[in-house]
């Protein structure tokens, strides 16, 4: 399962839970448990995590982020290796 | 008996049924964790239950996983308990499959079956038990439903445990030989009560406290040998935990029908377009021409009843208080502190309409969809979709949109976004070409400013291409995203955002904004205090040269100069050199100086000309790199003045 998720992160790009969903035949919530499970692994990490750390006391630094600073994923070094052998 | 399960299952519901008035609280020893034990008697027989402390897995990635684990191992209850959420089934299974991997019998509880069923979620618990193999007893705890069969079963179980056949999850395929070397490697070594084949299980997963035991109790060659094992296989963990999801996927395809097509909820229906290749597409230019459309034609007259009543007004207000004084300081507050830095405050309405837009966008759950569909767009560029967010904003002004990059997690995508920010044309650009087209070009100047804002976005997406490819080497990075649901907007969080970043904008960019202000003023009155003979005229003439490419005078040039403190001081600057004295004066006079292959260049290299000072120190701000922001600046010259060239020359030969 985790091969076929990083496999369709291999190809790059915006990708939602619904579409990984889909393309695994899993249900939305496993592949948000899935995903959050990578990011311990350190396979994945907060796509704007560091929007936070860098904002300081900027009034912009709550609105960094639409769709909020957690809710978007990004494969890290270790990641993108796995996912390349995924491919 | 022991109750195992993540937190917020029921699992304390289930507990305090169980065991009423018997039971005890204290703590798991040497921890702060608190632990609770309880009595039931059933059939005669009195049953110890311990409620072990609500865990996700059985890895040691906390004191309370730890504490799970090592009472199941070395404690060896009869049974566990695994307490389940109905509703989220798939989330509860992982750690069931970790409990299957021990000896200890297991009974699956599945809790709330109610808020399952209010969900419209049908689970079959006698497929459930087939499928897993262990008994599966489907609960509501705060009803007091399930109870007694949940105790019947405890009972049977114990009493017959030979009837007891989970189906464990099995570690993927091509990971299936590694484990079996290794269980063989260290099975001899394994302490008692430890299962060997669990402990190998761990060994691959890289659990930290089982590698320290048995790093401990290996002979040294052997422990080497399995090192060496662990580290040709790092990403084993994957294999063990890919195995583990695989059969929660098969659990749930057996046991759970979800609601069917008649019940899809709004946000599916919605984002059937919203987020559709093409529709979804079509849905955010319309969205988009609804923002310009309401901001320019709600904003753009607010900005010019603030400059005719606060700007001007303030203005002259200044000119006749200072009349006595020294006329330095009255053209320092008035051309200098209220004609640069006030500039600021006619922004005010165009930004806050934006900035409300944007807000409403964002609040309803939209924003993200903006960007995921917008990201095949910007993958052309070598652009995340949310890079989409600050260069739209960069169509009210730069800074914010400067400022916005942050949303972009790496740095090399912050940076190309950031580098690109200056080509989409803000407001103040639109303002000097709704001023200077119509001069030149009568009926045909909209299609002339069309093209025009159509070049800055064709220049912006192949200097995407060019700067993608050689600073950033074409990489494209995988994003998951999450799309929130729909809800309507809350109008105090969308206020609060509006107060927030307009805050922010005044805050950084006037402060700077009426430091320069006071600067450039200073090189057009010195030495003289005439502005001909100024330090500021000195350096247009040294433009003179190239500015012949293009068919621009020095006035014309410095004109581009002053645009460095605000866009629309290029207009202003135009009146002041030609010595028009209003812009009516100066629209009568530009064309009778400047043929229309002239303006055309000019027009050209003020759309694609460097940016203001605010927007350059955001750069730096944000970069905090003079290396990038001399760059950005160079390359804006570059471009703006070699397509200027290149119009001016093409156009004379055309015409």
């Amino acid at each position: 399962m985790f091969e076929r998720l990083l496999g369709a992160l291999a190809q790059g790009g915006a990708i939602s839970y619904g579409d990984l969903a889909r393309s695994l035949g899993v249900d939305q919530m496993l592949v948000q448990q899935m995903v959050e499970h990578l990011a311990r692994l350190g396979y994945l990490s907060p796509a704007a995590g560091s929007c936070r750390e860098e904002c300081g006391a900027c009034a912009l630094g709550d609105q960094c982020s639409s769709g909020g600073p957690d809710h978007t994923w990004t494969l890290t070094e270790k990641g993108s290796r796995a996912a390349r052998e995924a491919r | 008996m022991a109750l195992a399960g993540q937190p917020n299952v029921g699992k304390s519901t289930v507990f305090n049924l169980l065991t009423g008035l018997s039971q005890h609280v204290g703590n798991w020893p040497g921890k702060t964790v608190e632990r609770k034990e309880g009595t039931y008697s059933h059939n005669g027989i009195s049953v110890d239950i311990v409620d072990l402390p609500g865990t996700y897995s059985l890895t040691a990635n906390s004191a309370e996983e730890v504490i799970a684990r090592d009472h199941i191992i070395k404690e060896r209850p009869d049974v566990v308990v695994a307490v389940i959420d109905a509703s989220s089934m798939e989330r509860n299974l992982y750690l069931v499959a970790e409990l299957l991997s021990l000896q200890t019998p297991v009974i699956v509880a599945v809790n709330m079956m109610d808020v399952a069923d209010q969900q419209g979620l049908k689970i079959e618990p006698e497929v459930l038990e087939a499928a897993l193999g262990v008994p599966v007893v489907p609960m509501t705890a705060t009803n007091n439903r399930g109870i007694r069969e949940l105790v019947e079963a405890v009972d049977e179980l114990t009493r017959d445990e030979a009837t007891y056949e989970p189906k464990r999850p099995e570690i993927r395929e091509d990971h299936r030989a590694v484990l079996e070397e290794l269980e063989h490697l260290v099975a001899a070594h394994v302490p008692q009560p430890y299962p060997s084949d669990w402990v190998s299980l761990k060994l691959l997963e890289g659990d930290d406290e089982i590698m320290r035991m048995m790093e401990d109790r290996l002979p040294q060659e052997t422990w080497e040998q399995v090192h060496e094992i662990l580290k040709e296989h790092e990403d084993a963990v994957l294999a063990v935990a890919s195995g583990r999801y695989d059969w929660v996927g098969r659990m749930t395809r057996a046991a759970l029908v979800r609601p069917g097509v008649g019940q899809i909820t709004l946000t599916e229906r919605l984002d059937r377009w919203a987020t559709h290749p093409l529709w979804g597409l079509l849905v955010l230019a319309g969205i988009l021409g609804l923002v310009f459309l309401l901001t320019y034609s709600l904003g753009a007259p607010l900005q010019g009843l603030l400059e005719t009543y606060v700007i001007e007004a303030s203005a002259r207000l200044a000119a006749s208080a200072l009349a006595g004084g020294p006329s330095w300081l009255t053209s320092l507050i008035v051309d200098g502190i209220i004609g640069g830095a006030g500039m600021v405050v006619t922004f005010i309405p165009i930004l806050i309409i934006f900035f409300a837009m944007m807000g409403l966008l964002e609040d309803v759950g939209y924003m993200s969809r903006a960007g995921y569909v917008m990201d095949r767009f910007m993958h052309l560029m070598g652009l995340h979709g949310k890079s989409f967010l600050p260069l739209f904003l960069g169509f009210g002004c730069s800074v914010p949109a400067v400022m916005g990059t942050r949303v972009i997690d790496s740095r090399a995508g912050r940076l190309l976004t950031t580098m690109l920010v200056p080509l989409v044309p803000c407001t103040a650009r639109m303002v000097v070409l709704a001023f200077i087209t119509p001069i030149f070009f009568g009926a045909a100047a909209p299609l002339v400013a069309w093209s025009l804002v159509g070049l800055n976005l064709l220049v912006l997406a192949v200097a995407g291409v060019v700067i993608n490819r050689i600073a950033f080497g074409g990489e494209r990075a995988a994003f998951i995203m999450e799309l929130p649901l729909y809800h309507k907007p809350n109008w105090q969080t969308i206020g609060i955002l509006i107060w927030q970043r307009s805050l922010a904008f005044f805050k950084r960019a006037g402060t700077v904004i009426l430091v320069v202000s006071v600067v450039l003023w200073g090189l057009s009155a010195l030495p003289t205090g005439d502005i001909e003979t100024s330090f500021l005229a000195g350096a247009g003439r040294l433009l003179a040269p190239l500015g012949a490419l293009m068919g621009l005078s020095w006035q014309m040039m410095v004109a581009l100069l002053t645009s460095f403190v605000a866009k629309e001081n290029a207009i202003a600057s135009l009146g002041v050199l030609y010595g028009a004295g209003s812009e009516a004066g100066l629209a009568e006079t530009l064309p009778t100086i400047m043929s229309p292959a002239a303006a055309l260049s000019f027009l050209v290299v003020q759309m694609l000309f460097i940016p203001c000072v605010a927007t350059v120190v955001s750069i730096f701000n944000e970069t905090k790199s003079w290396r990038w922001t001399l760059f950005n600046v160079l390359f804006l010259l570059l471009v703006s003045f070699g397509i200027g060239i290149l119009v001016y020359q093409v156009a004379n030969v055309v015409s």
